[in-house]
């Protein structure tokens, strides 16, 4: 078996993440690639969280549909997750998980007394480590390096340490012990240990691109699921000099990086659909007074409160089209956290060239699944672009002409200090200088300036990336997270041959404006066909609002999970 | 203009000419921020004023500095946005009653949680005129306007009173008709530590008939200099006084200044802090 996948399924505050984090940390050390994905209703304790780890020898970029071990803490979890098994899964769970469970014939159910052997270790709360000890015992893989992350993961916890050890491993020899030849098949013999590889989720990868670029400045409130990219850089605010600020609402933490970013700091603020809806005067006002601001926005299933933890594609739209009034916004949609730290790094660049707001548009499935990343990726930090004018060579008496006309529509800008450089950004219509003007003239060539900028930027969005052979029977189209579920049904097809025709994958990292010369690319391609993870297939009316051309053939999906690559292409065998 | 020339109100004049109507308390504000400004001797490039929306903010076109006219409510977050970014700024933000008491009510119970130095002028004419006279929170229970034809029914909201509960560490009251007094309080507030809080009572001289400079005069006193403003409870009392208005310094105390306490940039300033990206360092936890 190249791959195979591995869930552990319980109620909150069963620590089922941290088990998983550690599971899928030891494969990946272990040298496999490795995706971990997670689901969690919105509640602290109770409910039904999972944890799930696909193991592969190649590259893998998404979920897979079903698992082939389940660790399944309580007999609720367990009913749960009984339809979402391949054939001949293994099934550990506690001894008193009832028998009278129908599994299919071939699964295997190891009961195992967890809560015993945890509560040797010191404490029924070890179950859950004690079942991965069980399933690496079972899977006869080499216990040496899981004391290091037991270390990692409870290193501030004292005690803690030694009992999860001891929890693993009585886990872990009684695995040994019950192995049956069925086990064998998940030896992964290919296994070599590499050097360069780390796990880190979308969320992350955008936090560390805003550190790349030199962000000073960011505020936020709260909002699942873009609440990670706070946490991480409140946490790395001393190590790396970054100012991450929470705010009282979304609608003063914009209007906090507007502040910021009119000072003359690198700024950025980021939130949920929800949170982003308080924030649109705030981006109408950036694009009125021509600042430079990053806003990350992590989709969550809306309208309103909707599924705060869960997933979907459902305000690419909404995020090009927000706030009142024209003016011109980048929005970039990375695929994985590789995207994430480079695109980042593009927006804030994008921000101060342009003098406007740009987004970073992810969502809970990127933003808070765990993807394999080589860690060159991070060498590629990009030179900071500015419009800054820091001294002015002439001094005036009067206020600079900051809103000047210029053909690109790109004026110098100064900032607070700089001596002869005072202006007035102003939300009302202003003129150069930024004092109030309501004429209609200046409101027509205000409005020409603000966006002649898109049409500038629209010159530099490259063409969709295309993933496999340019000739192709099927193209995939697909934006954002997206990627990986589209890439690893295209690998999945190739390999197990369950199409005869050759498909390859179209993604948009950029997403608006959408590049020149669309149209005629994408006359190019035999047969496209749009995979989104919403109901309308917005990236598909956005194309054709932009080219006229339909994309007739849709894969959409909006329960608020995200694609599995074998639904992709159970679909596309019926196009 | 050479930094060693003498700075005077006119170093902060615009050509903008304002909008206001002829005996409007908007132009003793202005006056007394450019006074207070000058007789500190704080050159235009180093000062930020961040206005909200109505009459007030209108103001953002009538003095030289770096101006930021923002939306209606939002002055402060724009402010300390600023304020973090660059320290050694003045920072202050001018807003009127339905601006700072309506929409940003819940920035002011923040700003004054955070303490940070900020010096916040509301322009109080106890109604929205801009938008040509409706009620605003601090419209007296009983008064007719546009949206109140029959008598306003809402209690009136008490500025001085929150913001003393909530943690402002400079709280004051000026006159719009009174401009040596506002000049100074607005010098005290922005030599203050913290955030200054300066609630301006100001006519409306076209909307409200009520209270007028002449009703005003009726009722203010200046808190003379034997009176305690380091004294909280003292300050509470005077803030809940309806039927006298006391003007001067209600309230001053210290407190640790929110950007100051973001200890990791002491000395610096953000917008010349340099990032320090660590690779090695930063990328070990995700091994």
């Amino acid at each position: 078996m190249n791959n195979f996948s591995i869930k552990i399924v319980g109620p909150a505050g069963f620590g089922i993440k941290v088990t998983g984090q550690i599971l899928a940390k030891y494969f990946l050390r272990s040298g496999a690639n490795v995706f971990a994905y997670t689901e969690y209703p919105s509640l602290i304790r109770g409910g039904h969280n999972t944890f799930q780890i696909d193991v592969s020898l190649e590259p893998i970029h998404s979920a897979s549909e079903k698992c082939d071990l389940l660790i399944a803490l309580t007999k609720e979890a367990l009913e749960k997750e009984q339809h979402n098994l391949n054939n001949k899964a293994i099934i550990i769970c506690d001894e008193s998980v009832a028998p009278d469970l129908r599994l299919r014939k071939g699964d295997n159910i190891v009961r195992v007394s967890l809560v015993e052997l945890a509560k040797k270790s010191g404490g029924e709360l070890m179950k859950n480590t004690v079942a991965i000890g069980v399933a690496l015992g079972l899977l006869d893989y080499s216990p040496n390096i899981i004391n290091d992350i037991i270390e990692e993961s409870f290193g501030h916890k004292g005690d803690v340490v030694e009992q999860n050890k001891n929890a693993f491993n009585l886990g872990y020899e009684w695995g040994k012990a019950n192995k049956t030849t069925n086990t064998n098949e998940y030896s992964m013999k290919g296994l070599k240990k590499k050097n360069n590889s780390l796990l880190m989720t979308g969320n992350q990868a955008c936090a560390l691109g805003a550190i790349a670029s030199g962000c000073q400045f960011y505020s936020a409130y709260p909002m699942t699921p873009a609440t990670e990219v706070l946490h991480y850089l409140v946490a790395k605010e001393k190590e790396t000099g970054i100012i991450a600020h929470q705010a009282e609402d979304e609608i003063a933490a914009i209007h906090a990086a507007l502040g910021a970013s009119f000072a003359g700091a690198r700024a950025a603020t980021g939130t949920s659909g929800g949170g982003f809806a308080l924030m649109n005067e705030g981006l109408s006002l950036a694009g009125q007074l021509e600042l430079p601001v990053v806003i990350f926005e992590v989709m969550r299933p809306a309208p309103a409160t909707g599924l705060p933890t869960w997933t979907e594609q459902g305000d690419l739209k909404y995020v090009i089209n927000a706030a009142h009034g024209e003016f011109a916004r980048a929005v970039l949609a990375p695929g994985n956290p590789e995207e994430c730290f480079i695109l980042t790094q593009k927006a804030f660049n994008l921000a101060d060239k342009y003098q406007i707001p740009v987004f970073v548009l992810s969502d809970k499935f990127l933003g808070e699944s765990s993807y394999t990343v080589s860690e060159k990726i991070f060498n590629q930090v990009e030179k900071k672009v500015s419009s800054v004018q820091y001294q002015l060579s002439r001094q005036n008496e009067n206020l600079f002409a900051r809103y000047k006309l210029e053909k690109d529509g790109i004026s110098s800008r100064t900032i607070p200090s700089v001596a002869g450089g005072e202006y007035i950004a102003n939300s009302d219509e202003h003129d150069e200088f930024g004092l109030t003007n309501e004429e209609a003239e200046n409101k027509k060539h205000n409005t020409e300036k603000r966006m002649k900028k898109l049409a500038e930027l629209k010159k530099e969005i490259p063409l969709p990336t295309l993933y496999g052979d340019v000739d192709a029977d099927i193209t995939l189209v697909c934006w954002g997270s997206m990627l990986g579920p589209c890439l690893n049904a295209v690998s999945e097809c190739q390999s197990v041959k369950v199409s005869k025709k050759k498909i390859n994958v179209m993604h948009f990292s950029y997403v608006w404006p959408l590049p020149l010369g669309l149209d005629k690319h994408l006359n190019k391609f035999k047969k496209l066909v749009l995979v989104e993870n919403n109901y309308q297939g917005q990236l598909g009316q956005l194309i054709r609002e932009e080219t006229g051309l339909e994309i007739k053939d849709k894969i959409l999906k909006y329960d608020g999970r995200p694609f599995w690559p074998e639904e992709i292409i159970r679909k596309i065998e019926k196009i | 203009m050479s930094i060693d020339k003498k700075i005077t109100p006119q170093s902060y004049h615009t050509s903008y000419l304002p909008t206001w109507c002829p005996g409007c308390g908007d132009f003793g504000i202005m006056a007394a921020i450019k006074n207070a400004l000058s007789e500190l001797q704080i050159p235009s490039h180093n000062v930020v004023i961040v206005y909200g929306i109505g009459c007030a903010g209108n103001m953002a076109s009538t003095i030289k500095c770096y101006g930021f006219h923002s939306l209606h409510g939002r002055a402060l977050p724009v402010a300390l946005g600023a304020k973090i970014a660059n320290k050694n700024l003045t920072v202050i933000a001018v807003a009127g009653d339905g601006d700072q008491y309506s929409e940003g009510t819940n920035h002011l119970i923040h700003l004054a949680r955070y303490n940070s130095n900020i010096t916040l002028i509301v322009a109080n004419n106890r109604l929205f005129s801009l938008t040509t006279g409706q009620a605003s929170p601090t419209t007296p229970e009983g008064t007719a306007t546009k949206t109140t034809p029959w008598g306003e029914i809402k209690h009136e909201f008490n500025p001085l009173a929150l913001s003393l509960v909530s943690g402002t560490t400079f709280v004051a009251r000026g006159a719009a008709f009174n401009l040596s007094h506002l000049t100074n309080l607005i010098k005290q507030g922005i030599k203050h530590p913290g955030f200054s809080h300066i609630d301006v009572l100001q006519q409306c001289v076209t909307l409200n008939k009520i209270n007028t400079v002449e009703w005003y005069q009726q009722r203010v006193y200046e808190l003379g200099a034997n009176y305690d403003k380091n004294n909280y409870q003292l300050a509470l009392d005077k803030a809940l006084e309806t039927e006298k208005l006391p003007i001067g310094i209600f309230y001053q105390t210290k407190r640790p200044v929110y950007e100051e306490k973001i200890d990791w940039t002491a000395g610096t300033n953000a917008i010349t802090e340099k990032i320090v990206f660590n690779k090695e360092k930063l990328l070990k936890e995700f091994e």
